[in-house]
């Protein structure tokens, strides 16, 4: 329905007002009810200046209902508005994040539900943070904003100062990809292929995800170690071989009719640390991804490779703080370049979250004022592909529960490039969140 | 934000519950007056609300309120009530007699627990009057102590003792004026002096009262006489001595929504 509300729309629009009175029935009965409203206004800085969709949930409810003293029951939920650019499609979208009760029986924590996990100890960059899929529509977003909750049994077992964390994950949730014509695509099919056919795993118990984590603290070292046991949440286009090869030949563009998209199955090993050496924070982080070529002669399905993040943070008088990481991905088993061309050219976007095989990120921030307000300059820089993102942003805090954000994403590099794609998504935003 | 916010807050606790006192001071030297009000009986563990207000020179105010669950003098756990953007945001301190203390912060936004370093401890922030130095509890063998006087401050006679960093101490200050109650060798005053011997800030203690077997002030405040800045602190809800389960201090818990 052009111009207007479809069903579909009309439908999460109601949800999300039974949400709200839900949530105000919680706020009258005794339940915890809190959360933010967060308008958002993105301006394009090149072409026709178009407003930019906002990416970010306009407005977020959580309620916590107790249950006695040990147990919990919490839900949180995001509304999205879509603005003029987008005006034809959806314009309100409900998503229920995460909803889950929590149980605390002694030296085990409990949490069943819809779920999001963050595992390991760099920042924003997780190699070993495998356990949710995400929202890739807008990648602006904070990867905590973009993952998408999942159906899990999560139990934290304490003893003599190990942490035992388990996860189970029965139904597979895939990634959401951006939108056709959002400018966020960060892959493009061979010409010729066809429409993409979904394999995904048949929801049995033995395709089921696991997870597990041993954590300690050492003196002043946190350390733990994980095994992940899943699947990864953006398929693998099953062209084949000779198409691979040869992408562009329009003899076999013809002939393709449908491209099998599989869903694969992969295990992480991992590892981080955090520790606090004299005023430095310093971390590390690191997963070996075993996919299902072990053997590395499968040009469709990426070789295991091993990812890693070092980074650390200081302080400088007067109030100014550097965070700085470093990461990259090495594919085993290539025997030359072509092969690399191919295998770093995989859609897979485990572990880091990006198609990055050697990067820095930084951020610089300088507090100012009583609030304190911050300015802050923060990027990633992409040394194989010469492609960078910058985000400069002013942060300002006029009374308590009220942040302003003013700010810039710039992308730019080589054309091919991750970032290189998005140059013509640079915009300013605005962005002023009440907290409530 | 939320970082330095904790451990200013931590900080703050901290100093709350070390105040103390017991014994006679009659012909005391300066280090022997410290050496008493630091040798006090604390609870073994203790459970308080704390509202913090930062005052600034134009008279507007911030509002901070902060769950504080502490065990002894080596561990403390914190964590945020309000303002409703930084709620939930939990702190963890482990004190250690051989090296820096551990502390630990967990942002529910983000779902993480951050180890923080130690250069924290000299930052000023959020237009607060405390730095987490100035919260921490002092080594007596860090200073070198001198009687000045005694006089009378409110309702008690007191000691009034001053205390001056040894050379290798790492410290913001060049000396620290302590008020001690004569009859109970309560810590109920301090100011601190910048490096160029002027004054900086100004401590008081207020509305102490009895607390089972121990002296607990109800009031905290710092006023920062450069800038004019005042940050003002009340307790509230205290329980002292409920059995505090040690499991509770460490980095899972943290995590936990309540």
């Amino acid at each position: 329905m052009k111009g207007g509300m479809n069903m579909k729309g009309a439908i999460r629009l109601a949800l999300s007002v039974a949400m709200l009175c839900l949530c105000f029935s919680a706020a009258a009965s005794g339940a915890e009810l809190r959360g933010y409203v967060q308008p958002e206004v993105r301006l394009g800085l090149k072409g026709d200046h178009r407003i930019g969709r906002a990416g970010n949930p306009l407005a977020r409810l959580e309620i916590t209902s107790w249950l006695g003293s040990d147990a919990a029951a919490t839900i949180i939920s995001d509304l999205y508005i879509d603005n003029l650019a987008y005006q034809q499609q959806i314009p309100a979208e409900y998503d229920l994040r995460e909803a889950y009760v929590d149980m605390y029986l002694g030296p085990v924590d409990l949490r069943f539900g819809k779920q999001i996990f963050a595992w390991g100890k760099a920042d924003e960059i997780n190699p070993t943070d495998n356990l949710n899929p995400q929202n890739l529509s807008d990648p602006t977003r904070s990867k905590s904003d973009r993952k998408i909750g999942v159906l899990s049994l999560k139990s934290d077992l304490r003893v003599k100062g190990f942490t035992l964390e388990a996860i189970a994950i029965p139904n597979f949730v895939s990634s959401k990809l951006p939108e056709p014509g959002s400018g966020w695509e960060f892959f493009e099919m061979p010409p010729g292929a066809g429409p993409l056919r979904h394999l995904y795993p048949e929801n049995k118990i033995e395709n089921s995800e696991l997870g597990v984590k041993l954590l300690k603290s050492i003196r002043n070292l946190d350390i733990s170690v994980s095994y992940f046991s899943g699947w990864d949440d953006i398929f693998t286009p099953m062209l084949p071989r000779l198409a691979v090869i040869q992408p562009h030949d329009p003899q076999f563009s013809e002939v393709l009719v449908s491209i099998p998209a599989k869903y694969l199955r992969t295990r992480v090993m991992g590892a981080d640390l955090a520790t606090a050496i004299s005023d430095f924070g310093l971390w590390g982080e690191a997963g070996y991804f075993l996919t299902e070529d072990r053997d590395g002669d499968d040009p469709a399905i990426k070789n295991p490779y091993l990812q890693f993040v070092i980074g650390g943070d200081y302080s400088f008088e007067p109030r100014i703080k550097v965070n700085l990481q470093y990461l990259q991905e090495i594919i085993t088993k290539i025997d030359n370049d072509a092969e690399r061309e191919i295998e770093e050219s995989n859609i897979s976007r485990m572990g880091m979250g990006a198609m990055m095989t050697k990067a820095i990120s930084m951020r610089i921030a300088k507090e100012f004022g009583d609030a304190p307000h911050t300015l802050e300059l923060a990027g990633v820089y992409d040394f194989e592909n010469k492609g960078y993102l910058f985000k400069p942003q002013f942060t300002l805090s006029p009374f308590d529960g009220v942040i302003c954000h003013l700010g810039l994403n710039l992308f730019g590099g080589d054309g091919d490039s991750l970032f290189g794609r998005f140059t013509e998504n640079n915009e300013a935003y605005l962005r002023v969140k009440y907290s409530f | 934000v939320v970082r330095l916010t904790v451990l200013l807050v931590s900080g703050l606790a901290l100093t709350y519950f070390t105040i103390g006192f017991d014994g006679s001071t009659q012909g005391l030297t300066g280090e022997q007056i410290m050496q008493q009000a630091d040798e006090r009986a604390i609870p073994s563990d203790m459970k308080s609300d704390m509202t913090m207000k930062l005052i600034s020179k134009k008279g507007q105010e911030r509002v901070r309120t902060v769950r504080i669950i502490r065990q002894g003098d080596e561990k403390q756990i914190m964590r945020f009530l309000a303002p409703p953007d930084v709620r939930g945001t939990s702190f963890l301190r482990i004190s250690h007699d051989d090296r820096d203390d551990d502390m630990w912060l967990y942002l529910p936004a983000f779902k993480k627990v951050r180890r923080i370093a130690s250069r924290a401890r000299k930052e000023n922030f959020m237009g607060s009057d405390f730095t987490y130095e100035d919260m921490e509890k002092r080594k007596l063998k860090d200073y070198t102590y001198k009687l000045l006087r005694e006089e009378l401050l409110g309702d008690h006679q007191c000691y009034v003792v001053e205390s001056t960093p040894k050379e290798d101490v790492d410290t913001d200050y060049s000396k620290i004026v302590s008020w001690v109650w004569k009859d109970d060798h309560l810590l109920t005053k301090e100011e601190f002096y910048d490096s160029k011997a002027k004054l900086r800030k100004v401590k008081t203690m207020s509305g102490i009262e009895k607390h089972s077997e121990y002296w607990i002030p109800g009031g905290l405040k710092m006023e920062n006489v450069q800038k004019q800045h005042v940050t003002d602190i009340i307790f509230d809800k205290i329980e002292v001595d409920t059995g505090v389960e040690d499991d509770l201090f460490s980095t899972a818990y943290l995590q936990r929504i309540r």
